[in-house]
């Protein structure tokens, strides 16, 4: 082949390349044009209101097929996200998932704290709001004790109200909960922990004039750091990914509504973030059994319900040394841990992990439970 | 440009022109807060951004040779055999190596920052020279902190530039394709990906991004205090008394809720007491 030959390749090539692009970027645009509010709706799962307490609501979500499990399950969510991520849509929805398995299922709906609410502290969210839904529940179930899923700080919340009040819980399931909050990836992977280095290095009083200055840990800020932490992925999502995607309506649509997640980034109540980040980041005072909700000191060997402890392998948020073997803490002698092949949302949203996320729990509810005594 | 061009090229782009361009700006933040706290006329600290200063001036012609250069990137890149490459891949070089995008794409914490501090706009003027003074000195930290991550994001580029820049080379030296475009773009995700998140391990970096929450926070406040100044003088609420306010509802809301519970759980135990009474014979 000569080299005009190889230059007459080339040019023919990179023709048909810009071609391909600018069909993609067509089809896109086109696509864009086309999508519809309701389609990039998200947490659609028929639900209704069965509690309110200031700005918290407790939704119960009507069942899918015949009930198969006698005691409820409540979801707790973190306060740094929205709950709407077990729902996010029809295919990657843990509520479907666990509905269809015949499992009743509750969440707490935490709002969005204004800075009204920067004097609420763990004690409220706890002691106040979370036992007020787990007793609503109770209520709507006839006196039945609460299965309760926690999910990231969800799940320490969880965690603290088993250990205060372990009769009003059958069983408890931790999802990439932080437990032990200095414990460090053993391998040390880069990108992975950078929150807990980043509240390590913020000084208690730096903290206090922040919060005095906002009043709450603002959520940009917090949304900064996530992407901070993924950096090509977050500079590359709008252009390069998009364009990937961009003549695919299915993957467009997905793409969508997990932006319209992440756009929801509620503040983190002032009061709340100071303990989260004082007591249990930089001072890690769970594990020490040093940490107190109001006059009530959290004993962890208290726990003395059931727990399935579920992490992500690829965890860059909460890296899985933070929760893994967590069973040494606790009172229970039935502790289960399971690993899933995701990262801190990935175990909810990703097509393999969101299925396996809600298999794993439903099989281990119903190994823990008797069948409901009226189906 | 000739083969062992590549590493010349981006070392120049951005080693010599980057840190002239912080250099030149940091000198002129540092002296602007340095008039900030020196008293006097109230316009003095705005010399720091007349035409005559040479900072300024050195700041501005280095980010123009970083540009012009930048622009002359499509012409200069060559193959392994010193022909022009193809207007996309040169064209998508230009994308990568766009030093624009490189300052904003990872300053999410800087611009976070600076969007938390700006918010309410009607704070950044008035009368009041005290406060105003404090405010602009707030402003001019806050700006030489930023300068200071970007000089951080900018040493992340670079080095990242330099590794794929040799990635480059020797692929033309064996004279070997730099294959498609994705492979481009996926050696250099991986490259920078790594560069910028070893970045922010380092205690520098970590240093600095205390520095810029601090900054911005102090800003916030000192807009506070400016605004809680004029709401005093229009008989307005200030941010004290709301929070004084939010402080009191909160406390009566948890006395209201630990009412309800206590009234339920007597209704509950006087429930329990009266079945108790009914199962006696």
């Amino acid at each position: 082949m000569t080299e005009a030959d190889l230059t007459q390749a080339n040019l023919a090539e990179a023709f048909r390349e810009a071609s391909a692009l600018g069909r993609k970027v067509m089809d896109g645009a086109q696509l864009l044009t086309s999508v519809r509010d309701e389609e990039v709706a998200i947490a659609t799962t028929e639900k209704d209101e069965i509690w309110r307490s200031d700005k918290i609501v407790l939704y119960r979500y009507r069942p899918m097929v015949e009930r198969k499990l006698k005691q409820p399950l409540l979801i707790v969510f973190s306060l740094v996200g929205n709950y709407r991520i077990v729902d996010l849509q029809e295919d990657r929805s843990l509520v479907r998932n666990l509905l269809r398995s015949g499992i009743p299922v509750y969440v707490i709906d935490w709002g969005h704290p204004s800075r009204a609410d920067r004097f609420l502290g763990m004690d409220d969210y706890i002691n106040d709001y979370l036992a007020g839904a787990v007793d609503a529940v109770s209520q709507q179930e006839s006196g039945e004790r609460v299965n309760v899923l926690g999910i990231c700080e969800g799940g320490t919340f969880s965690l603290c109200y088993a250990a205060l009040d372990p009769k009003a819980v059958q069983n408890l399931i931790l999802i990439v909960t932080p437990i032990d909050f200095h414990a460090e990836d053993p391998e040390k992977r880069l990108g992975h922990g950078f929150i807990n280095m980043w509240t390590r290095n913020i000084k208690p009083e730096d903290l206090d004039r922040l919060l005095a200055a906002h009043g709450n840990l603002p959520g940009e800020l917090m949304g900064s750091i996530f992407a901070s932490m993924t950096p090509m992925r977050t500079l590359l999502k709008y252009n390069l990914d998009l364009m990937e995607i961009a003549g695919d309506k299915s993957k467009l649509l997905n793409f969508l509504r997990m932006e319209k997640w992440l756009a929801d980034r509620p503040h983190h109540p002032g009061e709340v973030a100071r303990q989260w980040i004082k007591d249990l980041y930089q001072e890690n005072k769970l594990t020490k059994g040093e940490f107190f909700l109001g006059q009530r000191r959290v004993d962890l060997t208290a726990v003395s319900m059931p727990v399935l402890n579920i992490y992500a392998n690829d965890d860059h948020i909460i890296p899985p040394a933070m929760t893994r073997n967590a069973g040494q803490w606790f009172g229970t002698k039935d502790y289960t841990e399971v690993a899933l092949p995701a990262g801190h949302m990935g175990v909810f949203v990703s097509g393999k992990a969101q299925g396996l996320l809600g298999e794993q729990i439903a099989k281990w509810l119903f190994a823990h439970q008797q069948a409901h005594a009226t189906t | 440009m000739s083969e062992p061009d590549y590493t010349k090229f981006f070392a120049d782009l951005w080693t010599n022109s980057g840190a002239a361009i912080t250099a030149a700006q940091q000198a002129m933040m540092k002296e602007l807060a340095g008039k900030m706290v020196t008293p006097g006329p109230m316009m003095m600290p705005l010399q720091a951004f007349s035409a005559t200063n040479p900072n300024l001036q050195s700041a501005a012609d280095a980010f123009q040779k970083l540009m012009l250069a930048w622009k002359d990137l499509p012409s200069t890149v060559t193959t392994a055999d010193g022909k022009p490459a193809d207007h996309i891949t040169a064209a998508l070089l230009q994308k990568i190596f766009d030093p624009r995008e490189w300052l904003n794409a990872t300053g999410f914490m800087d611009e976070t920052t600076r969007r938390l501090a700006e918010g309410p706009k009607f704070a950044d003027f008035g009368h009041i020279e005290g406060k105003l003074a404090a405010l602009m000195t707030a402003w001019a930290e806050l700006r030489a902190a930023s300068i200071e991550h970007q000089t951080h994001v900018l040493g992340a580029w670079t080095k990242a530039a330099t590794e794929f820049a040799a990635k480059l080379n020797e692929a033309a030296s064996k004279g070997a394709s730099l294959g498609s475009r994705s492979d481009l773009v996926a050696i250099w995700v991986e490259i920078a990906n790594r560069h910028q998140l070893e970045m922010q391990t380092m205690p520098v970096f970590l240093e600095n991004q205390l520095k810029l929450l601090r900054a911005s926070t102090e800003l916030r406040l000192a807009q506070q205090e400016l605004a809680d100044v004029y709401g005093e003088v229009f008989g307005l609420p200030t941010r004290a008394e709301m929070d004084d306010l939010a402080r009191m509802v909160s406390e009566l809301r948890r006395e209201v809720r630990a009412a309800r519970r206590a009234s339920k759980s007597e209704v509950a135990s006087n429930r329990g007491s009266s079945a108790k009474r009914k199962a006696v014979p």
